[in-house]
């Protein structure tokens, strides 16, 4: 051991206000994660969803393309048709469980009276921890791009439509984030993981079909995404556009919803008691 | 003037009508091992807590190195290692990425790992699963994990929890070595007054959330010494005639009478009709036997006894001692 004592090496950090930025919350986070199985599932949902569309164009692979082939409808809308709701409730479903295991991490360690007797702003954790969601979440959609284009390739059902590939990515994952924070918030909230994934399973499954509910509400926002995405496909058929907002309105909405819930969160971890 | 590096005024914890820390004022000077006791339940971890800014204080103020918290507690904390109750770790990541999560988070150096883990002789071990570690090793793990961003005040909840006699060595030895190595003050809380009075220069006894001591842990040593019981046939005469000698007598002076009350406030020993001296003096018990005979009073037994720190903590804690 040096001579120089703990107090003398610590003055220079301590002479000023020291709080953790929020980059070295984001790469903690980064390696916090390692080894967990939150990269895995962001790669293996998009994944499962093309896979599931490989087994449907090689058992009805007639019954689908045969619209394409007719020209009644483009590849796209053929590539999207059956595997659209299931894109939507896999991106639902992963924004639970990521929500999920990323606080269950500090949960089941413990650690969040180890981290909050640190100098950490307790609101920026949670946002950061909500950035890292909503990262993996984005590279999920990403991948589910991927996923459409690589069976339109390997179906031969024309060229790639860029445009439309990454507008269905893109929207269902912005209309997802208020998804994720509610999903955040009660991840964060409860200790044990149940109930958040009760009503992360279950919601989506009932909420995204529901038209009883408002059309702002997380789950609809997701379906009306899609809708948009796929110009009415999902719907009820080609040309037949169900949706209420445009991408814009989408946007805004989900923009100021995930605010909103982002706060609260933050909110409630910043005023939290850390027993 | 001592710089008081914790100090707590009326610092009170509520939870339903449950007073769980009740008006605590504690003063923690800077370079010293404050030794925080008391039994399970006595309130150690909810005042730990309430200084590391974890939970909020129905009543008083907290602060440490002069600033409040959890108002200031940003200026702070990172002068300020802890160890809350059990260590927490990420499971599936090894001892090393576990310290190097935090030093992220502090802005450390790399080698500031290597450092902490030499001093809690987690070195060879480094790679392996936190997950895997034995409860001393997790122990040893929290316990770098506090010492990772240069404290200069280390709070250490219930360290030994758990662990063998030579882990419990090994860590006494580490926080023994603390203030004086590496100038760092130490708050360590125990349930064992054994273990404080092998490292504090301090302490602080809590019971029932109400700091019913404080001060050297020399003081609390010095009611250990101990005193002579006399049985007499008549206390009350015996009271008379010692009085009259003016050699210091114990507390309650004689035990078992009204007078009396008990012979020295918490002494479970003192049986009835027990003069006590207060004094192990060859001469005073002498001169206080030869006082009593001359003075018609029969004494069948004389007897020295010494009280332990645990029968002081006892008293202190109010306590019973099963029988």
């Amino acid at each position: 051991m040096s001579g120089q004592t703990y107090a003398a090496r610590a003055a220079a950090p301590v002479s000023a206000a020291v709080r953790t930025r929020a980059g070295a919350l984001w790469r903690a986070d980064r390696q916090r994660v390692r080894g967990t199985w939150l990269w895995p599932l962001t790669v293996l949902g998009p994944l499962g969803v093309t896979l599931l569309g490989v087994i449907l164009f090689l058992m009805r692979h007639d019954y689908m393309v045969k619209p394409f082939l007719e020209g009644k409808t483009s590849g796209f809308a053929v590539a999207t048709g059956e595997l659209g709701m299931i894109h939507v409730f896999a991106i639902g479903l992963g924004a639970a469980l990521l929500a999920s295991m990323i606080v269950d991490l500090e949960h089941r360690s413990d650690t969040w009276k180890a981290m909050f007797s640190l100098p950490i702003s307790r609101w920026r954790t949670y946002v950061v921890k909500f950035a890292w969601c909503a990262g993996l979440l984005a590279v999920s959609s990403a991948l589910m791009s991927v996923g459409y284009g690589a069976l339109m390739v390997w179906q031969h059902l024309g060229p790639l439509p860029w445009r439309e590939l990454a507008t269905i990515g893109g929207l269902v994952w912005v209309a997802a984030m208020p998804l994720l924070a509610f999903q955040l918030l009660l991840s964060a909230g409860f200790t044990n993981q149940a109930l958040p994934l009760t009503v992360g399973i279950l919601a989506p499954v009932f909420g995204m079909g529901m038209s009883r509910i408002p059309a702002w509400m997380p789950w609809r926002l997701m379906t009306q995404a899609l809708v948009y995405s796929t110009g009415g496909v999902v719907s009820g058929g080609p040309g037949v556009a169900l949706t209420w907002y445009t991408p814009a309105q989408i946007a805004a909405a989900a923009g100021i919803e995930t605010v909103v819930l982002v706060a609260l969160g933050a909110l409630l971890l910043a005023r939290r008691e850390i027993r | 003037m001592t710089e008081l590096v914790v100090q707590t005024q009326g610092l009170t914890k509520r939870y339903g009508k449950r007073d769980v820390v009740d008006r605590l004022d504690l003063n923690v000077a800077r370079g010293e091992i404050y030794g925080f006791l008391g039994l399970n339940g006595a309130g150690k971890t909810t005042t730990i807590r309430m200084l590391m800014g974890l939970i909020h204080p129905t009543g008083g103020s907290a602060k440490l190195f002069g600033r409040h918290v959890p108002h200031e507690r940003m200026q702070v904390m990172r002068r300020i290692g802890a160890l809350v109750e059990s260590p927490s770790y990420y499971a599936h990541l090894s001892g090393r990425d576990n310290l190097r999560v935090l030093a992220t988070l502090l802005d450390v150096p790399e080698k500031r790992i290597d450092e902490v883990l030499a001093i809690v002789r987690l070195t060879g071990d480094a790679s392996r699963k936190a997950g895997d570690y034995s409860l001393g090793m997790k122990q040893r793990l929290g316990i770098a994990a506090a010492l990772i961003g240069s404290p200069e005040l280390v709070v250490l909840d219930e360290p030994t929890n758990g662990l063998d006699p030579a882990g419990i060595h090994e860590i006494r030895d580490l926080i023994r070595s603390m203030p004086r190595e590496h100038g760092i003050t130490v708050l360590v809380s125990s349930h064992l007054l054994a273990e404080i009075d092998q490292m504090a220069t301090g302490v602080g006894v809590i019971h029932g959330g109400r700091l019913v001591f404080e001060g050297p842990i020399g003081d609390l040593r010095a009611r250990s010494r101990g005193h002579v019981a006399v049985a007499v046939d008549d206390p009350a005469r015996a009271l008379a005639v010692a009085r009259a000698s003016g050699l210091p007598l114990g507390a309650g002076e004689i035990a078992g009478t009204p007078e009396g009350g008990a012979a020295l406030a918490g002494d479970a020993h003192a049986g009835p009709d027990e003069l006590v001296l207060d004094s192990v003096e060859p001469g005073d018990a002498a001169r206080l036997v030869r006082e009593l005979v001359t003075g018609g009073v029969s004494v069948y037994r004389v007897e020295e006894r010494t009280r332990s720190l645990e029968d002081i903590f006892l008293e202190l804690t109010g306590t019973e001692v099963p029988v």
